[in-house]
């Protein structure tokens, strides 16, 4: 077992917790999609598949709305038809309430595809010039954008490289930047952090919610379910073609009768009291006593940092600097510590996903249990404890295991 | 005030690349080039500013404008293109981008960015955009951009570089290898005939290629979809492709143009005087055209049927067999010359005397005799002319051979003050002669030089390449790559069968000709086909009406009047229809599917 270190907070989960309200959706709707379906036909017209299949949901001004589901379940389709790249079967979609393909309306948008569908030929800075005249961007507009970007995602120094000499990682980042070019006010992301490294992943996740922050719309299609998790708001399932769920991740995901205790390291009276007192109204085999561990992006992000602090060379992308000052609130006024991303995720902070090592505290009176008790109680500081939080558990992210997972979820058929 | 790029290498230091018009670039091409050590390029320039300076040597008393233009687009590419290429070197030789610094020359810009470390001011990588690109109109910006695109691609795709290789491949080459017959037609005909068809031929190929597959690839990689969530219509996505690739085909075509024009001069210094000047006055030139204003026979035919049928009941008699008999004969009334027989041609170029005083004249005929022959035979021929009442016409006696088109020489004093050339015909030979109106006499006189006329047929190949461009774009906006290249190929054999179709068209069967129409044996394939071909011929014929590359080579003036009719019926007539057809099918079709492909 992990030692556990001084100020390491540890983690009780109990039940149950008081049911809290539904919220209203706030904020004007963005997109509206009613009905919406779509079969794709083959060469004589006969359908051949239905890929959407009588799906509503609406999404308002400054949500991140998650779509989920495994593959082929209509995920794809769905943000086709709303950016006009496919025409419904059936149904009706608005988009900032016009049709997907009014033109107008697409000056609004901002797409990142689940590929890199740029132009290999292009360079970096290239490509987001050519992005930047299709929004009609002034020059003074257009190249100053294009240099803010490219430090945004790491490329600055790469700006010469035809995208097709790209890693993958690195094409996903000048995808990001495209995207942005005209700065969105709904950004749908198919797949964002798809091929990057856990820097960029954070990098990506911390831009989607600065972008939230400023009241822009996001869209979302992950497998990844940590991606998902970190930062939308609401979210849809997908399977088959329909929705099977839907709503914010707190109601999705609330185990509403666990509650879970977090605290720095106690004494071990303390701790047994604490223990007492809820073994009085819980069974003991209800409660589980644990510490949690740094998990491994937390890990890896403070080792190329410091990798990077010692400036070792690479030819590849480097860490995105600030966020792109038009895409601040406030433009340069706006540069706060929390808009730094480097800086915030190598600031020390709690653990983004927790593991907890579980302790089942069912047997009290045993000696094992007792010097776990111990080990967990032992480096306890001096100093009065900090106030305790209390938060509902959270599930365990598995990259590897999406589609099972969703599969599970949903039931399979 | 310059910008200046900066770039950084970890052992080298740094070193600043200026951006905008470089002025050495410009002056000195590829000794700039070697010391900036920007090898490859300073090896392409070496090369191609050796070809100027052999040009310059050839041509510098005949073509000294011409040369002086030569030596200008040198300067202007290389000096557009000269920060461009440094910075480009530079970055090979493993130097890493670090930003932009106003500066007045490249060590005052290091000496800034020394100064102030890593901590870069914001506004320095504020670079002002080139100045052409506050040229474009807004409303144009999305086009350009797209045009932009095609035409990047094309270099980077390196098409542009081997197809100006494989051009300048053929007009080079080709004469070389084919010997002409030491005659001023002899070289033209090798210069210009076969050069620029082939020309022609190889830039009409690519441009279908790239057509289809500046479309259809975008289409079927999925980058258009990336292209069509932007707020940019359709049509000017379509639009945008095809200017790209007809960027493309105006700087290749022109690059063949000033080759052709060069090596053609070049050529010419190495004939004798006398075909030089047959070159100079008969062929690199512009020759404008006069001939007898056509005969209403229909008018005459309706004379004569009146006269047959006066008095007579024509019931039952088949009138339009009767018609197309006295045709015919009217027809041949008019073509045959009774032996010591005369025939006289007014010939009207409709311009002033004083406009063609002094310039070189000729007649171009052509004749055949009454008897059947396998070849041409020669005949005595004499010819007179100029006003009938001077004494002092020019008369030519001289055996021509038949069914060939001949030229003499005619003086220019032979013209009346308004223009006109009064030329007569008389058949000293025992047998008639037949001279058919449509092409026995035609006045050529100079209407302007080799090289305006050499323009103005280009911008009728360049119709044909447009056209040719939006064929491919209209295939590949609904078709995939290699459907699209397959139909649109299909499209260029069926025009360039031109003489097929009209020949089936004309015969009216598609399998017995004549004898099948006569005897009533018309198929229902033919009730079928042959509307559908005779629409096919009449756009086929708007297409290929006009013949720029024979006129280049006969010192035929491409007049104005033939290229702004080419415009029309090409480009806007024809074309148009195609572009509305590939806009309409590009803007309803579907860019993706749920597999992400197309």
């Amino acid at each position: 077992m992990k030692e556990p270190k001084i100020n390491e907070p540890i983690i009780i989960d109990v039940e149950p917790v008081e049911d809290e309200p539904v919220k209203a959706l706030p904020g004007t709707p963005v997109v509206a999609v009613r009905g919406l379906t779509k079969i794709f036909n083959d060469f004589w017209g006969r359908p051949k598949a239905k890929a959407v299949d009588d799906v509503s949901f609406e999404i308002r001004r400054g949500e991140v709305f998650g779509l989920l589901g495994p593959n082929g379940s209509g995920k794809s389709t769905t943000i086709k038809m709303l950016l006009g790249l496919l025409n419904p079967t059936r149904g009706h979609i608005e988009v900032f309430g016009h049709s997907p393909s009014h033109v107008k309306t697409k000056s609004r948008l901002g797409y990142l595809p689940e590929e890199s569908y740029l132009y290999r030929y292009l360079n970096s800075r290239e490509t987001l010039e050519f992005f930047g005249n299709l929004f009609e961007l002034g020059p003074n507009d257009r190249r100053n954008r294009a240099e803010q970007l490219l430090k945004m995602v790491g490329l600055n120094q790469v700006r010469s490289r035809t995208v097709g000499e790209f890693s993958k990682g690195m094409q996903r980042r000048i995808g990001l930047a495209q995207a942005l070019i005209n700065d969105p006010e709904l950004v749908i992301l198919d797949e964002p952090t798809a091929g990057l490294d856990p820097i960029g992943c954070r990098e990506v996740k911390d831009l989607i919610l600065t972008l939230a922050r400023r009241g822009k719309t996001v869209i979302l299609s992950s497998h990844l379910l940590a991606d998902v998790e970190d930062v939308c708001d609401r979210v849809v399932i997908y399977y088959g073609g329909k929705i099977q769920a839907q709503g914010t991740l707190q109601e999705l995901l609330s185990e509403r009768d666990t509650v879970r205790i977090t605290a720095p390291a106690l004494p071990r009276e303390t701790m047994q009291r604490v223990l007492d007192t809820i073994r009085a109204d819980v069974a003991a085999d209800r409660v589980k006593v644990d510490n949690p561990t740094q998990n491994l992006e937390s890990y890896f992000l403070g080792v190329v940092e410091k990798a990077r602090a010692a400036e070792q060379h690479t030819s590849g992308a480097l860490s995105g600097s600030q966020v792109a000052a038009y895409l601040r609130a406030g433009g340069e006024a706006g540069v706060a510590t929390a808009d730094r991303i480097l800086e915030r995720f190598t600031a020390p902070q709690a653990p983004a996903v927790v593991e907890p090592q579980v302790v089942e505290a069912s047997v009290p009176a045993d000696t094992t249990q007792l010097k776990k008790l111990d080990a967990l109680t032992q480096a306890a500081p001096a100093a009065a404890p900090e106030p305790v939080k209390v938060s509902a558990p959270v599930p365990v992210a598995d990259e590897g295991k999406t589609n099972e997972k969703l599969a599970a979820l949903l039931g399979r058929k | 005030m310059n910008t200046y790029e900066i770039y950084e290498h970890p052992l080298r230091g740094k070193e600043a690349v200026k951006r905008g018009f470089s002025w050495p670039a410009c002056a000195a091409s590829f000794a700039w080039a070697v010391a900036r050590q920007v090898w490859v390029v300073g090896g392409v320039l070496l090369l191609v500013a050796g070809g100027l300076v052999y040009l310059t040597v050839e041509l510098a008393r005949t073509e000294p404008a011409f040369c002086a233009l030569l030596w200008a687009m040198f300067g202007a590419i290389t000096g557009s293109r000269g920060g461009a290429w440094h910075a480009a070197a530079v970055e090979a030789r493993g130097y890493r981008f670090l930003g932009l610094v106003p500066a007045r020359s490249g060590p005052e810009a290091l000496a800034k960015v020394a100064a102030v470390g890593t901590d870069w001011p914001a506004e320095w990588n504020q670079a002002p955009p080139p100045m052409w690109i506050s040229l474009v109109p807004r409303s144009w910006q999305q086009v350009v951009a797209v045009a932009g695109l095609t035409y990047r691609a094309a270099w980077r795709y390196r098409l542009i570089p081997v197809l100006t290789v494989l051009l300048l491949a053929v007009v080079v080459g080709l004469p070389l290898l084919v010997k002409h017959d030491g005659t001023a037609r002899g070289l033209t005909q090798i210069v210009i005939t076969y050069s620029l068809g082939i020309i022609i031929f190889i830039l009409g190929l690519a441009t279908l290629w790239l057509a289809c597959g500046t479309m259809a690839r975008d289409i079927e990689d999925c980058q258009m979809q990336v292209v069509a969530v932007k707020p940019v219509p359709r049509w000017q996505i379509w639009a945008g492709k095809w200017v790209g690739v007809m960027v493309l085909n105006v700087l290749l075509l022109g690059a063949s143009g000033v080759a052709v024009y060069a090596l053609i001069q070049v050529r010419a210094t190495r004939l004798p005087a006398e075909q030089q000047a047959i070159l100079r006055n008969e062929l690199l030139v512009a020759r404008g055209s006069a001939r007898e204003m056509p005969v209403d026979v229909e008018k005459d035919v309706e004379a004569l049927m009146k006269d047959r049928l006066e008095g007579q009941d024509a019931t039952g008699l088949d009138l339009q067999q009767m018609r197309k008999e006295a045709r015919e004969m009217l027809k041949a009334s008019y073509q045959l010359v009774p032996s010591a027989y005369r025939r006289r041609w007014v010939l009207d170029t409709g311009l002033p005397f004083e406009r063609l005083q002094g310039a070189p004249l000729q007649i171009r005929i052509k004749f055949n005799s009454s008897r059947v022959h396998g070849s041409p035979q020669p005949y005595q021929t004499a010819w007179e002319i100029g006003p009938p009442e001077s004494n002092s016409r020019q008369r030519i006696l001289k055996t021509l051979t038949t069914s060939t088109f001949h030229e003499l020489s005619v003086e220019a004093k032979q013209l009346t003050p308004d223009g006109k050339l009064v030329v007569d015909y008389l058949n000293a030979n025992e047998i008639p002669m037949v001279l058919d109106p449509a092409d026995c006499m035609e006045l050529l006189y100079r209407e302007a030089g080799f090289g305006e006329n050499l323009f103005r047929g280009l911008l009728i190949l360049l119709f044909w390449l447009g056209l040719l461009a939006a064929l491919g774009l209209a295939a590949a906006s609904y078709l995939s790559f290699p459907v699209a290249a397959f139909v649109a190929l299909t499209a260029l054999t069926i025009t360039l069968s031109s003489s097929t179709l009209a020949t089936v068209v004309q015969e009216g069967s598609l399998l017995g000709g004549n004898v099948a129409a006569m005897s009533g044996n018309i198929t229902w394939l033919d009730k079928l086909v042959l509307p559908v071909l005779k629409g096919l011929a009449i756009i086929v014929n708007l297409v290929l009406e006009f013949s720029p590359i024979d006129a280049l080579s006969t010192g035929r003036a491409v007049t104005w009047a033939s290229v702004f009719k080419a415009f029309a019926q090409v480009w806007l007539l024809v074309g148009g229809v195609l572009t509305v057809a590939g806009i309409v099918l590009f803007s309803r079709r579907e860019l993706a599917t749920a597999q992400g492909q197309s």
